[in-house]
């Protein structure tokens, strides 16, 4: 047999296994590995009464196979392939290594970077900065590139007050005491430097307003 | 969440209201790909008592059958229900009881027990089709209801000729009374009619609920379907005896040479004298969708066992399925029961309804409809 042909087929075959096309992303191919190596582990539910140990070893052997296979070749494809895509502006395009680094789950105290390039990035734009108010807390999180909604989702804050927090927008907040809770966990969240002093600059702003209010 | 209903109790107005505004019925049967594309490959595993005086593809209706296994999984609420949505919607759609020998989908609507019943019909072929099918207080949905089970208990071999009317008058309910849809609520169990209607609809609906005893009964049901199909694939080729020969090799494997693993993967290793038989029941198993609905879920662990179910019964028996979503625990289910009305008319706003609502859309998606 023709060596060349029978590396296709059992590339064919491994994107079978996983049940996708062969143009099928980085991204979908990770998606259904982890789908399909949760469906068949031995205690899941779903399979009671109906496969046998042996089966399910034997598919769960395929399907590592199948994925081993299918990273290498994504592998050597891998410099081209961003080369080809970072071409087009504007396309929303996050580049594997930070999209990855986003993806990193948390680490206990919330800190999401621990980047100490990001870092000093984040010290550079917060000491060229001379008011500290929401809209350098926004250009802090876009340098961290991090939705609002991504912060919702670890921080439990809603991200109707984190749009209030980032647009000034006192008269929409809470009292003082629970915006500095917010803004605590907001900057710690970002691993953002000097966290107390811009807190405090913050909510020192924040009071400010709400005694000329009240005055 | 429960939320009270604040409309008046009285008055069958309500159950009229549309849920969409457009009728766009006519429209979307035309869009449909499934009944044009795979009607052929439907049509050859069809029941052997269905496949004589088949009407042309066009004048057939969609058929949809529910069943499940077990008992008491939701079978009947998620069938009338259904039929519901989609009359609401603006399809006509013809409900039928073949719970046999504990009908109850008139209660659902809150109708008394009917004078004429699937028996008068089926059994002592006293009546017409037409005379069975009783109106209900929904919109475009009439319900040919089962009752007088007793009936029943005389003749409890009944063979499949019986029900060979039944299944020609619900082929040609298309041309004579104009319905879009036939939606089979099936009893608990694998009985041979149970099976064999579920296997003749372009789209099965298994209801499970997330405890070992339905998934359990939800596989014996599907082994049994398998098992049907591959035998009306013998008997529409003419080759039962190798159909049974096929059947010891998949569902028996310890006993032949054929390796362990999946009923698909045995299906997929015949070959030899077989392969015809083989090509035509992937053929019958291409031609009809096997869907997942799992009820009573409270977390997204349960969802996921529905989802899983649709993974794995499509890589171990090759079926086409889908995953249509989700019913969650609701009391609405009960409450409404107890008020003898349906559900979705009872409690619009409930999350039941709202999830019974998306169930709807997705069988129509996979239809072809959407």
């Amino acid at each position: 047999m023709n060596p060349s042909q029978n590396t296709e087929k059992s590339l064919q075959d491994c994107y079978n296994i996983l049940g996708l096309p062969t143009d099928a992303s980085d991204q979908e191919i990770k998606e259904a590995y982890f789908k399909l190596k949760n469906t068949f582990s031995i205690g899941n539910q779903a399979l009671y009464s109906l496969a046998d140990e042996n089966y399910l070893t034997a598919t769960l052997r395929d399907l590592d196979a199948a994925y081993k296979r299918l990273c290498q070749t994504k592998k050597k494809s891998e410099v081209s392939e961003s080369f080809i895509i970072t071409d087009y502006a504007n396309n929303d395009f996050i580049p594997t290594s930070i999209a990855q680094k986003i993806k990193t789950p948390l680490i206990a105290n919330g800190i999401k970077t621990k980047d100490p390039e990001l870092s000093k990035k984040m010290q550079d734009l917060i000491s060229k900065t001379e008011k500290i108010d929401g809209d350098l807390f926004k250009r802090l999180r876009e340098l961290c590139q991090i939705s609002p909604h991504e912060i919702q989702e670890n921080i439990k804050i809603s991200v109707t007050y984190i749009e209030y927090i980032e647009q000034n927008r006192f008269d929409f907040l809470p009292q003082p005491v629970y915006v500095k809770g917010f803004v605590t966990s907001y900057l710690t969240f970002l691993g953002a430097p000097d966290r107390q002093r811009l807190t405090d600059a913050y909510i020192g702003n924040f009071s400010a307003w709400l005694n000329q209010k009240n005055h | 969440m429960y939320l009270p209903n604040l409309q008046p109790r009285n008055g069958v107005g309500r159950h009229d209201e549309p849920y969409y505004q457009d009728n766009k019925s006519v429209a979307l049967r035309e869009k449909s790909a499934f009944l044009t594309n795979n009607h052929e490959a439907w049509l050859a595993g069809l029941p052997a008592h269905a496949l004589l005086n088949i009407p042309p593809r066009e004048q057939i209706p969609t058929i949809l059958a529910v069943g499940g296994g077990k008992g008491g999984v939701g079978k009947s609420i998620l069938s009338a229900n259904l039929a519901a949505r989609l009359g609401q919607v603006g399809f006509s759609v013809l409900l039928v009881d073949l719970d046999i020998g504990s009908a109850n989908l008139h209660t659902h609507f809150g109708l008394p027990v009917p004078q004429k019943t699937l028996a008068d019909y089926v059994l002592f072929q006293q009546c017409t089709f037409e005379e069975v099918l009783g109106q209900t207080s929904m919109k475009n949905v009439y319900l040919l209801a089962g009752g007088k089970d007793e009936a029943w208990s005389d003749t409890t071999d009944f063979s499949t000729s019986a029900f060979s009317n039944l299944w020609t008058s619900l082929l040609n309910s298309q041309i004579k009374q104009g319905f879009d849809f036939v939606i089979i609520d099936l009893g608990a169990g694998t009985h041979r009619h149970t099976i064999d209607f579920f296997v003749s609809a372009h789209l099965g609906i298994v209801t499970v609920v997330p405890e070992p005893t339905s998934i359990e009964n939800a596989y014996s049901f599907l082994k049994a379907s398998l098992w049907r199909i591959i035998e009306n694939v013998g008997i529409s080729s003419n080759a039962c005896a190798a159909a049974d020969e096929v059947k010891e090799l998949i569902f028996n494997p310890y006993a032949s040479t054929m390796h362990a693993g999946s009923h698909l993967s045995r299906l997929k290793s015949l070959g030899g004298e077989y392969s015809d038989l083989s090509k035509q029941i992937f053929k019958a198993l291409k031609g009809r969708q096997i869907g997942f609905v799992i009820n009573q879920i409270r977390s997204q662990r349960d969802i996921d066992i529905g989802e899983s179910m649709q993974t794995i019964s499509r890589s171990y028996f090759g079926y086409e399925t889908r995953f249509l979503g989700y019913l969650n625990y609701d009391d609405a289910a009960w409450k409404s029961l107890r008020n003898r009305r349906l559900l979705v008319a009872d409690f619009p706003h409930c999350i039941l309804s709202k999830k019974i609502t998306e169930v709807t859309s997705r069988i129509l998606k996979s239809l072809g409809y959407l």
